[in-house]
C-alpha cells in the first residue's frame, strides 16, 4: 500500500490528535435531552403508524363487508316495521301483524309474517328476499307487494310491482304485477284479468283443436273434487304457460348455498326450497341453443322459465325442440299448440303444425291428431315447401289410425298434386293404390 | 459499507489514543442506563463522529442518533467491556449515513461549502490547521467509503482489521480503499 509521503504522513497524524470535540456538561445534556424528546417522539410516530395500519385495516374490512354484503344490515327492526339499509321495507299492515327478521344474510333476507303487511324490496338478482308465513312462503326479486294472512288458513298476496314466487306444499306459482291471489291455490280463485282477449282464444283452441291439452291437467284437478272445475277453468282464463300449474309436482330442488334455518323449516317442511344457483345462472333459451337440452328443459318446464312473459314463434319452436330433444315429446305439444293459436300467419306456423303431426304420430302414437296437424300444413300455406311432405305423411297417418277410405282419397290428392313427388311410393302403399 | 442494525464487534482495547477520553468499562454490578453510557461515552462518540465529519455543527445531531439507536440495543449487551466498541461502530455507521446525505444535498446544490479550519482545538499551531482543512477539503471529493476508511486510519489512527470491523466488510477492501483514496489526496495535496 503507497503511504503519503512521511512528512505529510506525520504532519496529519500530529494535527489529526487535535481533532477532538469540544464536549462540554452543557452540550451533553443538551443531546441528552433532546435523545429523549426524539425518543418520545419517535414512539409516538410509532403508536400513530400503528394506529393508522390499524384504522386502514378496518376501514378496508368495514368497506369490503359494506360492499359485500350491504343488504344484510337491518336499519331498523320493529315488530311493526323492517328496514333494511338498501331501502327494503316490510310494513305490517295492522296492529296486530307481527314481522321477525329471522335471517339478514348478503344472499338471504328472511322475514316471518304473522297477520298482514306490505313489502317493498329493492332489486337485487344476488338476494333472495323470502317472506314465510304459516303454510306459505313468498319469494321476491324486486318489488311492491302485500301479504296477508285470512281467516281461512290462507294468505293472499297480491303485487303491484314486479313479480313475486309464492310457493306452498311443493308447489309454486309466479305473480307479476297487477295480479293477486289465495294460498294455498288448491281450491284458489282463479286470478281475472281484465285482458280478456287472450282468454277467448285460449278457450277456442282448447275445445276444438287439441282435446288432449286440458286432459293434461284433469289428473291434479282430481285430487281435489272442489277444484275439479276451478283449474280447467283457470287454464281457460288465464295464459296456459304462464299460470297453469304443470302436471305433477314441482321436483324439489337443491339448496345447498341458501339452507333454510332449522326453526323456519320445521313449521315449513313442504315449501320448496330455493333454485338452484347453477341452473338459473342462463336461460333456457341460451342452454337450448347450446345443445344443452336437459338442462333447458329442466329450466323451461320443471322451473316454469318459459311462463316468464311472452314467448314468440322462433321462441315456441325452441321450446318444443327443448322438449322434444330432451325425451318429453308431450311436453313439445302445448308450445306448438300455442304458437298455431297466436301466431296463424306467422311463416313458421306451417313448421309447428308440420312438428306436432310428427310428434303426434312418431312419438305419441295418436295417428289421428297427426293427421290433423299434417292436414292444417297444408290448409296454413297451400304452396310451401311442407306440403308434399305433409300430405304424404297424412295419407300414412290416416292409414295408421284405420281411415282407409281417407288415406285412400288423400294419396289420390297427392299423386294427382305430385305425380313424381319424393313420398310417391310410401303415399301409394299407406294410401292402397298400388 | 453496511448501513444495517448495530452489532457488538471486537475492538482494540482502549488507550491507544491520547486525543480519546477514556473511561473505565462499566461493570457488571452496575446496571446499564442510557444516562450512565452517554456520560461515560458521549465524549469519546462525539469526538469520533467529528474526525469522520469534520464538520463540529453536525456533530450533536449524529451523536444523539448514535444514542437513540444504543438505547434499543441496550438490553442486549451482554458485556460492558465491549460497549465502547459497539457504540464506535453505531458511530461510524451514522456518520457514513450522514456523509451520503450531505453527498445528496451538495449535489442538489443545497450545501454550502464548510471552513475546516476551526475542527481543531486551540492548542493546534497555525500550519496544522491548515493541513487539517486542506485534508478535509479534498476528503469531501471523494466516495464516502474511501473517505471513511482512510480517515479511520490517518485521522483516528485506527488498526486496519478494525477499520475492516468497524466498516463491515473485509480486510481487503480496507486496504484498496484506503489506498484508493490515499492516491487521490496525495496527488491533490501535493499540487494544491
Amino acid at each position: 500500500m503507497a503511504e503519503l509521503p512521511t512528512e505529510m504522513e506525520g504532519m496529519i497524524r500530529q494535527a489529526s490528535c487535535h481533532v477532538r470535540a469540544d464536549w462540554s456538561s452543557a452540550r451533553a445534556s443538551t443531546v441528552l435531552s433532546q435523545i429523549k424528546v426524539t425518543q418520545v417522539r419517535r414512539r409516538r410516530q410509532q403508536v400513530a403508524g400503528s394506529l393508522l395500519v390499524m384504522i386502514c385495516f378496518v376501514a378496508g374490512v368495514l368497506l369490503w363487508g359494506h360492499g359485500a354484503g350491504k343488504t344484510q344490515v337491518a336499519a331498523r327492526i320493529e315488530p311493526s316495521i323492517v328496514q333494511l339499509t338498501d331501502g327494503s321495507l316490510a310494513q305490517a299492515l295492522d296492529a296486530q301483524s307481527q314481522l321477525q327478521l329471522v335471517t339478514t344474510q348478503p344472499d338471504r333476507v328472511l322475514i316471518r309474517l304473522r297477520g298482514a303487511a306490505s313489502f317493498q324490496v329493492q332489486k337485487n338478482p344476488r338476494r333472495l328476499y323470502r317472506v314465510e308465513t304459516e303454510r306459505v312462503a313468498v319469494e321476491v326479486l324486486g318489488t311492491r307487494f302485500v301479504v296477508k294472512e285470512l281467516p281461512n288458513h290462507k294468505v293472499h298476496v297480491e303485487v303491484s310491482e314486479g313479480r313475486v314466487r309464492v310457493l306452498w306444499n311443493k308447489q309454486q306459482r309466479e305473480l307479476s304485477a297487477g295480479t293477486g291471489g289465495d294460498f294455498p291455490e288448491a281450491d284458489a280463485q282463479p286470478v281475472v284479468r281484465s285482458d280478456s282477449s287472450g282468454v277467448e282464444a285460449t278457450a277456442r283452441f282448447e275445445a276444438s283443436s287439441v282435446p288432449e291439452a286440458t286432459s293434461r291437467f284433469e289428473p291434479s284437478s282430481a285430487l281435489d273434487p272442489r277444484s275439479a272445475s276451478a283449474l280447467p277453468s283457470a287454464a281457460i282464463l288465464d295464459r296456459p304457460s304462464a299460470e297453469v300449474p304443470l302436471p305433477g309436482p314441482v321436483a324439489p330442488i337443491r339448496s345447498a348455498k341458501l339452507p333454510a334455518p332449522q326453526s323456519v323449516t320445521a313449521k315449513l317442511p313442504s315449501i320448496a326450497p330455493v333454485k338452484d344457483p347453477v341452473l338459473f345462472t342462463e336461460s333456457w333459451q341460451s342452454l337450448a341453443e347450446q345443445g344443452k337440452f336437459e338442462q333447458a328443459y329442466t329450466q323451461a318446464f320443471v322451473h316454469g322459465a318459459s311462463r316468464d312473459g311472452e314467448l314468440d314463434p322462433a321462441e315456441l319452436l325452441l321450446l318444443a325442440d327443448v322438449a322434444r330433444f330432451s325425451g318429453h315429446p308431450s311436453d313439445a305439444v302445448p308450445p306448438l299448440q300455442r304458437l298455431l293459436r297466436s301466431f296463424p300467419s306467422d311463416p313458421r306456423s306451417p313448421l309447428g303444425s308440420f312438428t306436432l303431426g310428427r310428434i303426434w304420430l312418431d312419438d305419441l302414437g295418436q295417428p289421428r291428431q297427426a293427421a290433423a296437424s299434417f292436414h292444417h300444413v297444408g290448409e296454413l300455406d297451400p304452396e310451401g315447401p311442407l306440403t308434399q311432405d305433409a300430405l304424404g305423411r297424412e295419407v300414412e297417418a290416416w292409414s295408421r289410425a284405420g281411415e282407409q277410405s281417407l288415406a285412400r282419397s288423400r294419396a289420390e290428392e297427392y299423386v294427382r298434386r305430385y305425380p313424381s313427388g319424393r313420398r310417391l311410393r310410401s303415399v301409394k302403399r299407406y294410401g292402397a293404390l298400388d | 459499507m453496511s448501513s444495517g442494525t448495530p452489532h457488538l464487534r471486537l475492538c482494540p482495547p482502549p488507550g491507544s489514543d491520547p486525543a480519546i477520553v477514556t473511561h473505565d468499562a462499566p461493570t457488571v454490578s452496575v446496571p446499564l442506563t442510557i444516562e450512565r453510557l452517554f456520560a461515560d461515552y458521549a465524549g469519546y462518540v462525539a469526538t469520533v463522529v467529528l474526525r469522520v465529519l469534520g464538520r463540529d455543527h453536525e456533530v450533536d445531531d449524529v451523536v444523539q442518533e448514535v444514542f437513540l439507536d444504543a438505547m434499543s440495543g441496550l438490553r442486549s449487551v451482554q458485556n460492558p467491556a465491549a460497549v465502547r466498541g459497539w457504540l464506535k461502530t453505531i458511530a461510524v455507521r451514522k456518520a457514513c449515513r450522514h456523509l451520503r446525505k450531505r453527498k445528496v444535498r451538495a449535489f442538489l446544490g443545497l450545501e454550502r461549502d464548510c471552513c475546516y479550519e476551526h475542527i481543531a482545538d486551540a492548542s493546534c499551531g497555525p500550519e496544522e490547521r491548515a493541513l487539517l482543512g486542506r485534508v478535509y477539503r479534498q476528503l469531501d471529493l471523494l466516495p464516502v467509503s474511501d473517505r471513511v476508511a482512510w480517515t479511520l486510519r490517518h485521522v483516528d489512527g485506527e488498526q486496519l482489521d478494525t477499520i475492516a470491523t468497524l466498516c463491515g466488510c473485509s480486510l481487503a477492501t480496507v486496504k484498496r480503499r484506503i489506498a484508493a483514496a490515499q492516491a487521490v489526496l496525495e496527488r491533490r495535496l501535493r499540487h494544491g
